[in-house]
């Protein structure tokens, strides 16, 4: 999956040269962006181009670290999903918690609900079902997305106790952005001097260098990731971030307005969730009516069908002392031998107090101590109990006592 | 008794052999199928492939309730392919859960089935899954929705085969019953799969025109 | 696993079938004999000792003080864990639980939470500050199919053994007063599992040792207090036939009247 063959890599490269991409796409030309929330808060999935990321945020209480005894965590944590694993996924977690943990843009004190004591846990999910490039990128609208559409349960703490309101009984609370910052990736080719916007997945993989610059809607810079060995003149930096800016107060302006779509939905009760688009090229839909409410009559059938095998449970419960029972078959062969007159056939006990109790039940000789224990016994192994020879009676005069060494 | 149930797109995922992002009711799930591909030796079956079905909460955590759930789809997956004919490979099913309203697996098993079609792995029998609750006054309310379930007395999740004749696959239930309810529900759930498997028909017939 | 290993058993135990008769004596529809013992771990609160057959199944019940959940204040916990640890069966290997116990302990927690077999309201000392928690853990001593037959019984009859002292509890100063008054636990029901392993669409095996686990097509277990149905849970496998689910549940709940009974006896 992760490799790529000469072929590709060689027109690749022959259509850079020329400045054209793969897809007929211009140059700074981002795919089409797709953003659908689902029915609980925090919960999108954006589609860029065929690059899938599914993201959920959750909120948990939790005990604050012993540094900051007055702020909330965030914690962005990234998967694959529905790929065979090849791919690694620890870059685009660490530049993912570098450039939103580190720009602040969530306000982490307001999450405190107790210095010290309890604060707000923020996770956010994010799942990459389908990777065609740009994966940086698509999770970071994703996280952003998510993180602007969350809204966590309204708390008061009186004192001793904290109360958490559910949905039902107070509105929850939407987090407190203080920015937003958003991910722009760029391929470069170094040779053909030749910078593009969004890689598709063969890009990603056949450029020179990978840049990754985080601005946010207030065009500030929030980080600067750059993959590949860069000797980026100060004029293509500087262009790459202007460009970058831009794209970000865009892309933060889709995200925020799908965000206000959404609300105005949810507000009229029309909301639909996740759901598959369905269009004349793909998907189908299925409608179930009522009519099969009547369908068969199978069980009439099937209660006719005679039972032909019969039951030969007669097992029988024996009783052997206060604590112990042992269910007993008639024609089993492995039968628990229980009253046999052979002194072997007795049940073996494992018994805290058998020393004492068996000095008191029976004389030394009746004792017999057995060394070596199979598991194919099909005896008792623990019990507390005397077996009596003969007649079932719980009488332990003559008894055998056998004790496990 | 919903108006629309079943929403269905295959090939949702490029990057796999097969995929199917399947809404039922309201619920969403998205399955893609990987395989057969080589797996770590110690995985490696000589003469039959192994399937290996991964169940993904949208938080990441899974419980010991959901890993029942994968267990009960990798042994319903694992019948329905002809494993015999990929020896020394292995399969890999992922179902990642979108968005819970009920019925979550039966949703994930139909997903499933769906996305082992889109994959081309030859399959000895399709399987559909189908949820019905039971209520205080013994009726019987198919695929119902969260409300239903949480206040029923009992629930189950049936599976059929497509074959002809009723072929229970999976059953999994929660609450007390009776054993003559069981067969009504089994009637009713019997009767819904058959529906299904028309629906699965059509989505290969139209995925098989547009392609 | 072995495809030549369980050709050869497979030819073995179908001649067997076809004179009604299975490996080691039983008739196809026959059980294994249990023996059961309980209080036999002593520091425990509740303990019992079963054995179906080879498969030997203790369970421990531990009685703790804990609070309640800020959502439910006035039940107390019943937390059931399955162990099935390496020694048990040569498969198992050691370290993580493997996915069967995982699945076994969810099974259980679902069937003890959802039929009530415990009325978790008697575990409650004081709303929202003080309740009874009760860990019951099973451990599989030896592996030899039906794994799940005996861990309810050996829970169930675990349970019936546990004793606890009324607790008088302040809420003033927060003191806990044990009193020794024990009152045994009341349980509502006594679900009983049964496990059969469909050997084909001919043959149904009641309580099938691991071999024959192995050789069978799927499995199905019925869990029945005799009267109603608890559980019908077939994870997946071969198909199964009506008739067969019929014959399956009409043994096991003749099955769920003997072991009942067993336990009954003990008491």
């Amino acid at each position: 999956m992760n490799l790529i063959s000469d072929c590709e890599k060689n027109f690749l490269l022959e259509a850079a040269s020329q400045k054209i991409r793969l897809d007929g796409r211009q140059k700074d030309e981002y795919r089409k962006l797709n953003i659908e929330f689902g029915l609980d808060w925090g919960n999108c999935l954006v589609t860029l181009g065929t690059t899938r990321v599914f993201a959920q945020v959750s909120c948990e209480i939790y005990q604050p670290n012993q540094s900051r005894p007055n702020e909330g965590v965030l914690q962005i944590s990234a998967e694959l999903a529905g790929d065979n694993k090849l791919t690694d996924l620890t870059k685009i977690n660490q530049i993912l918690e570098r450039f939103y943990k580190g720009s602040k843009c969530v306000d982490l004190e307001a999450l405190c609900i107790i210095a010290e004591e309890k604060v707000w846990k923020i996770k956010v999910d994010l799942s990459v079902l389908n990777m065609d490039g740009n994966t940086l990128g698509c999770c970071s609208i994703a996280t952003l997305a998510a993180l602007m559409h969350f809204r966590y349960p309204d708390v008061v703490s009186t004192g001793e106790k904290v109360i958490v309101y559910s949905s039902s009984e107070r509105d929850p609370i939407p987090l407190s952005l203080h920015h937003h910052p958003v991910i722009t990736s760029f391929a470069i080719f170094e040779k053909y001097d030749f910078i593009i916007l969004d890689p598709s997945f063969l890009e990603d993989k056949v450029c020179d260098n990978k840049l990754s610059i985080c601005f946010n809607n207030h065009r500030e810079l929030c980080g600067v990731d750059i993959e590949g060995c860069a000797c980026l003149s100060q004029e293509l930096l500087m262009k790459c971030s202007n460009q970058a800016a831009t794209i970000a107060v865009v892309l933060v302006d889709k995200i925020k307005s799908a965000i206000q779509i959404d609300i105005k939905k949810r507000s009229s009760k029309s909301i639909q969730g996740l759901e598959p688009s369905i269009s004349e090229e793909c998907g189908i839909k299925l409608s179930l009516s009522d009519k099969f409410n009547f369908v068969g009559p199978l069980t009439q059938e099937n209660a006719n069908e005679k039972i032909e095998e019969i039951m030969e449970v007669d097992q029988s419960i024996v009783k052997v002392t206060t604590n112990t029972a042992i269910t007993k078959c008639h024609n089993n062969l492995n039968q628990v031998n229980t009253t046999k007159k052979e002194q072997d056939d007795k049940l073996i006990i494992i018994d805290p107090e058998s020393t004492e109790s068996s000095s008191n039940d029976g004389t030394d000789s009746d004792v017999q101590l057995i060394s070596h224990y199979s598991l194919d016994d099909r005896r008792t192994i623990i019990g507390n109990y005397i077996v009596s020879d003969g007649d079932d009676s719980d009488d332990s005069d003559n008894s055998d006592v056998v004790i496990l060494d | 008794m919903n108006e629309e149930f079943l929403k269905c797109r295959l090939g949702f995922i490029g990057n796999s052999d097969g995929s199917a992002y399947v809404s039922q009711c309201k619920t969403t799930v998205a399955v893609s199928v990987v395989g057969p591909f080589e797996p770590k030796s110690s995985k490696c079956l000589y003469d039959r492939g192994t399937v290996d079905v991964t169940f993904r909460r949208k938080t990441g955590s899974i419980t010991v309730h959901d890993k029942m759930l994968e267990g009960i789809m990798q042994s319903t997956c694992e019948e329905a392919l002809i494993v015999e004919q990929y020896p020394r490979t292995s399969i890999a099913v992922t179902v990642q859960e979108m968005q819970d309203r009920g019925n979550l697996l039966a949703t994930c098993l139909n997903a499933s089935c769906l996305a082992l079609m889109d994959s081309g792995i030859s399959m000895h029998h399709l399987f559909a899954a189908i949820s019905c609750a039971i209520t205080d006054s013994e009726e019987i309310i198919l695929n119902p929705d969260e409300l239903q379930i949480n206040s029923s007395v009992a629930y189950f999740t049936l599976v059929f085969s497509s074959s002809e004749s009723r072929q229970l696959l999976t059953s999994h239930t929660t609450g007390k019953f009776s054993h003559s309810i069981y067969l009504q529900c089994m009637d009713k759930c019997f009767a819904a799969t058959r529906e299904v498997f028309s629906f699965y028909e059509n989505m290969i017939k139209k995925q098989l025109i547009y392609c | 696993m072995n495809s030549i290993k369980l050709n050869i058993q497979e030819t073995y135990i179908k001649e067997y079938l076809a004179l009604q008769k299975r490996s080691d004596g039983r008739g196809l529809t026959g059980f294994r004999d249990a023996s059961l013992n309980i209080n036999s771990i002593h520091t425990a609160d509740g303990s019992s000792v079963i054995k179906i057959g080879n498969t030997a199944v203790v369970c421990g019940i531990k009685a703790e003080l804990g609070i309640p959940k800020a959502e439910s204040p006035d039940v107390g916990y019943l937390l059931v864990n399955v162990e099935l640890p390496s020694l048990c069966y040569k498969k198992i290997r050691p370290g993580i639980p493997c996915d069967e116990a995982m699945e076994t302990t969810s099974f259980l927690n679902e069937v003890c939470n959802n039929c009530k077999i415990l009325d978790l309201q008697q575990l409650c000392i004081c709303v929202d500050k003080l309740v009874w928690i009760l860990s019951c853990d099973i451990y599989c001593l030896n592996y030899d199919g039906s794994v799940l037959d005996a861990c309810f019984v050996a829970l169930l009859s675990a349970l019936q053994t546990v004793k606890l002292p009324e607790v008088k509890y302040d809420k003033e100063t927060d003191e806990i007063n044990v009193i020794e008054d024990y009152k045994f636990l009341k349980l509502n029901c006594l679900p009983v599992a049964s496990t059969f392993g469909v050997f084909n669409d001919k043959y149904i095996l009641a309580d099938p040792t691991e071999e024959e686990e192995q050789l069978c097509i799927s499995k199905f277990s019925v869990v029945t207090d005799g009267n109603l149905l608890f559980s019908l849970h077939k994870p997946g496998g071969n198909y199964i036939k009506d008739n067969q689910i019929q014959n399956c549940v009409k043994y096991a709940k003749i099955r769920a009247k003997t072991v009942h009974e067993l336990i009954k006896s003990v008491q």
